[in-house]
């Protein structure tokens, strides 16, 4: 037997022998128990397979779900779908271009994105490479804390004690653009530096000795060599915040202002797909063209958030290889 | 070698009644050292001895590990490299280190001895070209790569990358290399390559190489260094210390009974 | 020896980095703290029992907020009684069975919206298999949300055991199933109960989903049945914040209150678990 470095705890199936000593060399004990054992593991095989299964078909069940209910709107409303601004879904007779907010998510995405992974990424900087152990645990504690924090709190509070003061500068929308851009900031802020800095620490230490050998300060060594040997985790962290931007509703609901149409300025109110979502289907009629359309809204989303996991997953795979 | 022990004149580094801690864990125990000019000083032990971290506190780089802290001095031309007025980043560039696992920058061969020349201020294109052929043909590496410079550092084979940062090394012409077991991550034919590499680079530096390997010892070190549980148990010419060990916990080490 | 103790221009350059950064860090830390301040300060002051055990009244201008409290506590009991079970066997499929593909699908599955997801409810349990809007169809939906992030971290977690653990195990002559479960998932329970508490945070906090699937704004009754709607916190939250404005601040902040508070709590035990974990 190999002797490992591990300390092991003895199974249940070897247990027995604490008790019955005597028995484990009977040949009747060994077959009851190796029936015993047969039947266990059969229960349980098939207990791992039903749940893989029924797992999987549940989810891939989204996807053919999706497409099945926003055929009709795909259908009917067609190519207008993607290039038409004009989303009145409620008027007579309605419209339903869908052009504006997904440009909107989009908008909402990038900027978000550039808002957030630059202050992530000097962030995971300071606490990678300056920040004492204690220093580092509890500001990675507070991140940790806020990426808990549901969505919903953090739209209120900025709602409630941020958005009156817009009026008051002169700007006439409480809610817009802007404001869901402060929300997003902080609902991503926590995922981005914490997966940044996981790849950053995962750089072994030795290429960092071996800039400071040449005399490089610590700061040069982290940007360009620390930060290009964990290239592939930035990416990652960048790919994934897009995601959850992309996807996030509530904030974007609440803060965004929820005016259909594209904001020309910061302070413009706009909505995206994910507000539409959220917020027209309740008081949609079933099986209205109306509900077939925000069903395609839905399926427009989960290729987008298809399309950057993927990215991701690649970037993983290749950094592994 | 022992024809050259008359030249032992010039001290470049002194290391005074010197200490180093992990924590509160004592990892270097009062060491005192000189090392000469153009020599090889190998600093030899079994595992945990504490060579590395006497080696690595040469040129400060263990500064970079919270929770370090040393005691006593070790005078860098006279001057205690541990001296608050010291600036670590040039004192670096003056005492290179190579390390056990080579340690190519994810960027190409050519890039990564241009990083190093950056940093000391060598923006001149040409400049930087130059010096880039200079130090690979110094490290008998120049041959190999000469047409594949752009290729990115990590897909060289293991030896290679090691010689690549020795190269990165002396391209900035420091005056004290530092070696941290270099060949313990290569195989036979690689590690004799960079030991003969090592003893031509005495000519022009002054070289400390940590290593277990008694053998690797002999072959190119001028004075040794052993050392056991953090202390300094003896030092001598190599090949004084080979032929006649004084103490016998470095004979039952040369002799291969601890290690 | 001049050049040595002259501070050189990277030196400078590097003290005013680490400066500069730890500024930052500094600020964005102390903005977090304002933020979890403003959540729960403001609402801890209508904190009192008739806050935690009666129904809104009076157009929410009185009242307590006892239903929404039942009813995330019902959603996130069906939600996780589902999800954490299926969700860590299917991680230690994925894991153990060497699935890359379903893998694949997995991580593709925990970046989906969660808007998404309650439109699936909605179309799926609400309208196709008749359970209308209720808890029942909440907890489905929010189940099937969770699921891919606990098996991608059951998976994570079962990846990190080392091997010598799989061959210790399998050179005492244990089978498979042996291993997995009398080995290895032992192994990692703490780590696990940190993976289920961290999705029942996820889960409590969840909004777009339950306001397609599962909430109302306001019930005059308690649930019967899982088949009846209900409120939830952060829908509760969420209809004030959207639609009451300034009578219901009140009971909006308190709202906030609690549903953070609940979080920190599941998350603080998730910490102590992951510590223990370690």
């Amino acid at each position: 037997m190999r002797v490992v470095g591990v300390t092991t705890p003895l199974p249940s199936f070897l247990e027995f022998s604490k008790y019955k000593p005597l028995l484990l060399f009977t040949k009747q004990f060994r077959k009851e128990r190796n029936m015993k054992r047969d039947l266990k593991d059969a229960s349980r095989k098939t207990l791992l397979g039903v749940s893989a299964i029924l797992a999987i078909s549940a989810l891939f069940g989204i996807y053919a779900y999706l497409i099945k209910e926003s055929l009709p709107a795909l259908r009917q409303v067609g190519a207008e779908l993607f290039l038409s601004d004009q989303w009145y879904p409620v008027w007579d007779p309605p419209e339903f271009g869908m052009r504006a907010l997904i440009t909107n998510s989009l908008i909402v995405t990038v900027f978000g994105s550039l808002i957030v992974v630059p202050v992530a990424y000097f962030t995971a900087i300071y606490l990678h490479g300056y920040a004492g152990i204690k220093e580092k645990s509890v500001i990675r504690r507070f991140f940790e804390y806020l990426s808990g924090v549901p969505s919903v709190i953090i739209a209120f509070v900025f709602l409630r004690f941020l958005s009156p003061v817009f009026p008051q500068i002169g700007i006439y929308s409480p809610q817009n653009l802007l404001l869901a851009l402060i929300g997003l900031f902080f609902l991503t802020i926590p995922l981005s530096t914490i997966l940044i800095l996981e790849s950053l620490d995962s750089v072994p230490r030795e290429i960092e000795e071996a800039s400071a050998a040449l005399g490089a300060p610590e700061f040069k060594t982290y940007t360009k060599i620390t930060s290009r040997a964990a290239l592939p985790g930035i990416l990652n962290a960048i790919v994934l915040t897009a995601n959850r931007i992309v996807g996030e509703t509530i904030v974007v609901l609440l803060l965004g202002g929820g005016a259909s149409m594209v904001p020309q300025k910061l302070t413009d109110p706009m909505k995206t797909l994910t507000a539409a979502i959220a917020s027209e289907m309740p008081e949609t009629a079933k099986g209205s063209m109306h509900y077939y359309s925000l069903f395609a809204a839905g399926l427009i989303l989960i290729i987008f958030s298809t399309i950057f996991e993927t990215i991701s997953i690649s970037i993983l795979r290749r950094h592994k290889k | 070698m022992n024809q050259r022990n008359s030249d032992f004149t010039e001290v470049v580094i002194e290391i005074k009644d010197f200490s180093a801690y992990y924590g509160p864990k004592k990892a270097v125990k009062n060491a005192n050292l000189k090392v000469y000019k153009n020599k090889i000083t190998a600093i030899m032990g079994p595992s945990g001895c504490g060579k590395s971290t006497l080696l690595r506190s040469i040129n400060r780089i263990n500064d970079l590990l919270p929770e370090f802290k040393v005691d006593g001095e070790i005078l860098f031309h006279g001057k205690n490299i541990y001296d608050k007025d010291i600036d670590i980043y040039t004192l670096r560039r003056r005492i290179g280190m190579v390390f056990q696992k080579p340690t190519p920058f994810p960027m190409s061969i050519y890039d990564n001895i241009a990083y190093g020349l950056k940093l000391i201020g060598v923006n001149d294109k040409k400049e930087i070209k130059e010096k880039v052929k200079w130090a690979l043909e110094k490290a008998a590496l120049w041959g190999e790569v000469k047409d594949e410079l752009e290729k990115n550092a990590t897909r060289l084979s293991g030896g290679q990358q090691q010689r690549l940062c020795i190269a990165r090394a002396i391209a900035i012409e420091p005056e004290v290399i530092l070696f941290d077991e270099p060949t313990s991550a290569l195989d036979p034919v690689a590690t004799q390559k960079i030991e003969s590499l090592i003893e031509e680079l005495a000519s022009d530096f002054t070289i400390i190489i940590v290593t277990h390997n008694i053998g690797q010892a002999s072959r190119i070190s001028d004075y040794t260094v052993f050392m056991y549980q953090g202390e300094i148990i003896e030092q001598n010419f190599t090949a004084e210390i080979l032929r006649n060990p004084q103490h016998e916990i470095t004979q039952q080490f040369l002799s291969g009974r601890i290690g | 020896m001049n050049e040595l103790t002259n501070p050189s221009k990277a030196s400078k350059k590097d003290t005013r980095a680490n400066k500069v950064l730890r500024v930052l860090s500094y600020s964005i830390s102390a903005m977090i703290m304002i933020l979890f301040l403003l959540a729960l300060i403001p609402g801890l002051k209508y904190w009192n029992i008739e806050f935690f055990t009666q129904f809104p009244t009076d157009g929410m201008k009185a009242g307590g907020i006892f239903p929404a409290i039942l009813g995330s506590f019902l959603v996130t009991i069906v939600a996780l009684a589902i999800s954490i079970p299926l969700g860590i066997l299917l991680g230690v499929v994925l894991s153990e069975y060497n699935l890359e593909y379903i893998k694949f699908v997995v991580t593709i599955l925990s970046g989906i919206p969660s808007v998404v997801y309650g439109l699936f409810g909605l179309g799926l349990f609400c309208i196709t298999m008749g359970m209308r809007t209720s808890i029942l169809a909440g907890g489905l939906t929010l189940s099937l949300m969770v699921l891919p992030v606990i098996s991608s971290s059951v998976y994570e977690t079962m990846r990190a055991i080392p091997r010598e653990l799989r061959e210790a195990a399998y050179a005492l002559g244990a089978r498979k199933s042996e291993v997995i479960f009398e080995m290895l998932l032992p192994a990692v329970k703490k780590t696990i109960i940190t993976v289920s508490l961290v999705s029942a945070g996820r889960v409590i906090g969840e909004t777009a989903p339950l306001i397609l699937t599962a909430a109302v704004f306001y019930a005059t009754d308690l649930p019967r049945s899982l088949l009846s709607p209900a409120m939830t916190l952060p829908t509760h939250l969420y209809f004030l914040a959207a639609a009451y404005g300034e009578k219901a601040r009140w009971m909006a902040e308190g709202t906030a209150s609690v549903l953070i508070l609940f979080v920190i709590l599941v998350y603080t035990i998730a910490f102590v678990f992951r510590r223990e974990g370690k």
